[in-house]
């Protein structure tokens, strides 16, 4: 994956993010079927998977250093953006652990780690950042261990005791997130974060997927795709900022529809912590528009009727209400209704031209 | 990230600790072991020819740098052989492998007190709790019970903790005022044990009796499978028909015929090894299962429990 | 499964697992829990009255206001031994302040229990400008730090012993109303 070296991007306005043919491609597509419900499709998160963006610990793409730039001005305008409560110290270095090792295994024309014994030593060249430190010893480092590394990677992170058969939020930065809040929903339990839920309750899925993740395993990662979507390629879509943000839902037409309106999908992994026996959750959000969307073949028409046939209390709970009739209307003429494949892999190997450049 | 093989390792030392514990130093070779949290176990791969083991351990301790780990053993005559392989056979350069590591007794990081009653090789897992405790600062005190012979052994293993936080009782706790201390504490400790049966009974119902909240009180149930019947097992799937030895667990006796069947514990404790019988009467061995899914009969943790029938039809 | 942050609320019951009990109330008219007398429990109780003394030595203890109550509950619980069992009944709000309490003292599942609230005056947090605005009754609020017109969501925080406000942009509310009016 190309990485672009200086961040170009604004994912605020004036907005300006573009997706090469790559990024199209390896897109995480979050529907395998032309039905959605809710449900916890948990699967190991192994590095293999139908599209690139699946394949490694923790993805990084082209929007890696417009994403951090992005992170870090959400961070300065507000701190409570990052929390880890004091019992989760070993947890913190657990995650710096995680993901210094498997940046640089996997991607090590970007990231070099040295370690010995405890001695080591960080370099991430795509921000520049070069660090000697003492694991385990937080006045080492400039900042504090979760925040430090969090800073360096795209998407969410947060933190949770495992305690009382379940599962405690008790950390995390999260600036990319789709509507939910930190500092409000910190301290939390499984239960209690997932409340907002529509349905998901009723079908009992929390209670068989909280009992999957308290026997998670170390080294045995799991995955899944969860989405919503998005109006402007707008990352920080919290509900601290909604005030800024929610307008944007009443600016859908059907001439701006195919750039305003965003696939917002997060693959969402969950790591066993070895030190603290805490879980990381990793969520990393990708942003890709009706217009990116519309050159797979079947992405658009399988998007045509997803969202066609979605349960209204789930399209509510989305904040989808307003447009998506408009989408649905946008896709329907691209949409034959010839049967698709089961699975999200792209129907084909480079995207196709269908729509007009955007003006 | 490393494939189901495990961390390759060699017993660096065996310290005989009494008659029937033995504490070995595990050394990883050509790598580090993975950290593991305190209160974790470990499962081990070793054996000769004859026979290969995977038994569960708890850790005592491990270096930082992921260089060792230890473990203590308590030689079990009526186990399926794993702990007397490991006291007579095991010796310095024996090779052992760390298959996995999963923690099923941790403490409760955010309380504000704990408070840690062992007996026997129940001291094990807070070997590393009170290790943990006093790197992070926090407020504990360890109550160990054992026999007078066995005293100076568990002085020995204690010993760089602060005696201010340790206490070694050679009478049962219930000669030693135990019951009396318990009461005393704060309301925000939180209770952990771990020993032998008697033990473990007594200082349940010492905690039901002043007043511990359930949520407050923390045991490890910690067993080794024992054998039994022989039977055999087939798998509805593949239609794959596998012998379970007399001294050989239904999980051990699956692996063997190289199923992947899924397994944490392996021990009758954490119910990951869970599998749907679809024909034959399991005989149950776990903490895992309340009363009625016994009695239905449906389901089976492989890791511990058997078959009172000849056959046991699995949904695998 | 019930699926809520919500505090746990379900009607009194003295919890013969205790040793001790304390019960405490924001007025006198709450029923003491089911089942006493079989046990007796303390009571502390908010009488807002500014000539109330708390020792009365006659079992009752009467505190002036609800933060008098909470502050002398904080220094027990400080002090306090296991096996106590506390039981809290009043309004949301002073429902909210005894889980803080209760919480940073250390009493975990099973050692609080807290009775359906008897108003519905909750405390909303503004997740804009964190300012926390007392005594909500209604759906909505005007936030007393940003001005906003907050939405209450049924989305609870024992941790803030709130419930999160979110504003709406007015464009988006007019925006709902023209569709629910078509649609």
């Amino acid at each position: 994956m190309t990485v672009q070296t200086s961040a170009r991007e604004s994912y605020r306005p004036p907005y300006q993010v573009t997706n090469s043919a790559e990024t199209i491609m390896r897109f995480p597509f979050p529907f395998p079927e032309d039905i959605y419900m809710y449900s916890m499709n948990v699967e190991p998160h192994i590095r293999s998977g139908p599209v690139a963006a699946m394949r490694n610990t923790f993805d990084i793409d082209e929007h890696y250093v417009a994403e951090c730039a992005e992170k870090a001005r959400i961070l300065q305008e507000d701190p409570k953006r990052c929390i880890v409560l004091p019992h989760m110290r070993e947890a913190e270095w657990d995650f710096v652990e995680l993901a210094m090792t498997t940046l640089s295994d996997q991607y090590p024309q970007h990231f070099s780690l040295r370690r010995e014994g405890l001695d080591w030593h960080w370099v991430n060249r795509l921000l520049g950042y070069e660090q000697s430190f003492v694991f385990g010893d937080a006045g080492t480092l400039p900042l504090p261990p979760f925040e430090y590394m969090a800073r360096q990677m795209q998407g969410d992170f947060t933190l949770h005791d495992q305690r009382e058969d379940d599962l405690w939020m008790d950390g995390g930065m999260v600036t990319a997130q789709a509507d939910w809040s930190l500092k409000f929903d910190l301290g939390m339990s499984f239960r209690q974060w997932h409340a907002p839920v529509p349905k998901a309750a009723e079908m009992g899925v929390f209670d068989r997927g909280l009992r999957f993740l308290l026997m998670l395993q170390h080294e045995k990662p799991v995955r899944r795709l969860n989405w919503t979507m998005t109006i402007n390629p707008r990352l920080d879509t919290s509900p601290e900022n909604f005030m800024v943000w929610g307008a944007d839902r009443a600016s859908v037409t059907p001439e701006n529809v195919a750039d305003k309106v965003h696939l917002r999908v997060e693959l969402q992994t969950l790591y066993r912590l070895p030190r603290s026996n805490a879980i990381l959750f990793s969520i990393r959000c990708y942003l890709m528009p009706v217009r990116d969307i519309m050159r797979v073949g079947k992405w658009r028409k399988r998007l045509h009727r997803v969202l066609r046939d979605l349960d209204p209390a789930l399209s509510s709970y989305k904040g989808l209400d307003l447009y998506r009739q408009t989408v649905v209307d946008f896709l329907a003429p691209y949409d034959d209704g010839a049967p698709l494949s089961n699975g999200i892999q792209p129907d084909a190997e480079q995207p196709e031209n269908v729509l007009a450049p955007a003006a | 990230m490393v494939e189901r093989s495990g961390y390759p390792a060699v017993i660096a030392s065996v310290d005989v600790l009494t008659p029937t514990l033995r504490k070995f130093v595990l050394v990883a070779q050509g790598g580090r072991f993975p950290a593991v949290s305190a209160g974790s176990h470990v499962v081990l791969g070793f054996g000769d020819e004859a026979r290969r083991y995977k038994n569960a351990y708890s850790v005592v301790s491990a270096t930082p740098d992921g260089r060792e780990l230890s473990v203590i053993v308590r030689r079990a005559p009526q186990s399926r052989g794993g702990s007397v392989f490991l006291h007579d056979k095991a010796q310095d350069g024996t090779p052992i492998t760390v298959l996995s590591s999963a923690n099923l007794f941790p403490v409760v990081k955010k309380a504000r007190r704990h408070l840690l009653l062992s007996a026997g090789v129940g001291i094990t897992p807070f070997l590393a709790h009170a290790r943990a405790l006093e790197t992070a600062g926090a407020d504990y005190t360890l109550h160990h019970f054992c026999r007078p012979e066995e005293k100076p052994a568990f002085e020995a293993l204690l010993a760089s903790l602060p005696p201010a936080r340790i206490f070694i009782h050679d009478r049962p706790p219930e000669d030693v005022g135990m019951k009396q201390r318990m009461a005393e504490e704060n309301i925000a400790t939180h209770l952990y044990f771990c020993g032998p049966e008697g033990f473990m009974n007594w200082v349940e119902q010492t905690a039901a009796q002043i007043g511990f909240a359930a949520a407050k009180v923390h045991s490890e149930h910690f067993f080794v499978p024992e054998g039994g019947q022989p039977f055999t097992v087939v798998l509805a799937g593949s239609g794959q028909t596998i012998e379970v030895a007399g001294d050989e667990t239904l999980l051990e006796a699956l692996e063997n015929a190289g199923v992947d069947a899924p397994c944490m514990c392996r021990g009758g404790a954490c119910g990951a090894c869970a599998l749907e019988v679809l024909d034959g009467v399991p005989e149950h061995r776990d903490h895992v299962l309340t009363e009625q899914e016994k009695t239905e009969g449906r389901t089976i943790l492989t890791c511990v429990s058997r078959a009172r029938t000849d056959t046991l039809t699995l949904n695998l | 499964m019930i699926v809520s942050s919500q505090l746990p609320f379900a009607p009194l019951v003295l919890d013969a697992s205790g040793v001790r009990h304390l019960y405490v109330r924001d007025e006198a008219a709450c029923p003491l829990p089911e089942g006493c007398g079989a046990a007796t429990p303390e009571v502390w109780t908010v009488v807002s009255d500014a000539t109330a003394m708390a020792d009365t030595g006659e079992g009752e203890v009467l505190l002036r206001s609800a933060t008098a109550l909470l502050e002398r509950l904080a220094g027990r619980l400080a002090r306090e031994r296991v096996g106590l069992r506390l039981y809290a009944a009043g309004g949301a709000s002073f429902l909210a302040r005894v889980a803080i309490v209760a919480d940073a003292a250390g009493l975990g599942t099973g050692e609080v229990q807290f009775a359906p609230p008897r108003d519905v005056a909750r405390r909303v947090v503004c997740v804009h400008c964190d300012t926390l605005n007392e005594g909500v009754a209604a759906d909505t609020v005007r936030c007393l730090g940003c001005g906003t017109t907050l939405f209450v969501r049924e989305h609870y925080s024992r941790g803030l012993g709130a419930y999160m406000g979110v504003g709406e942009p007015e464009i988006l509310l007019q925006a709902m109303e023209a569709a629910a009016r078509h649609g």
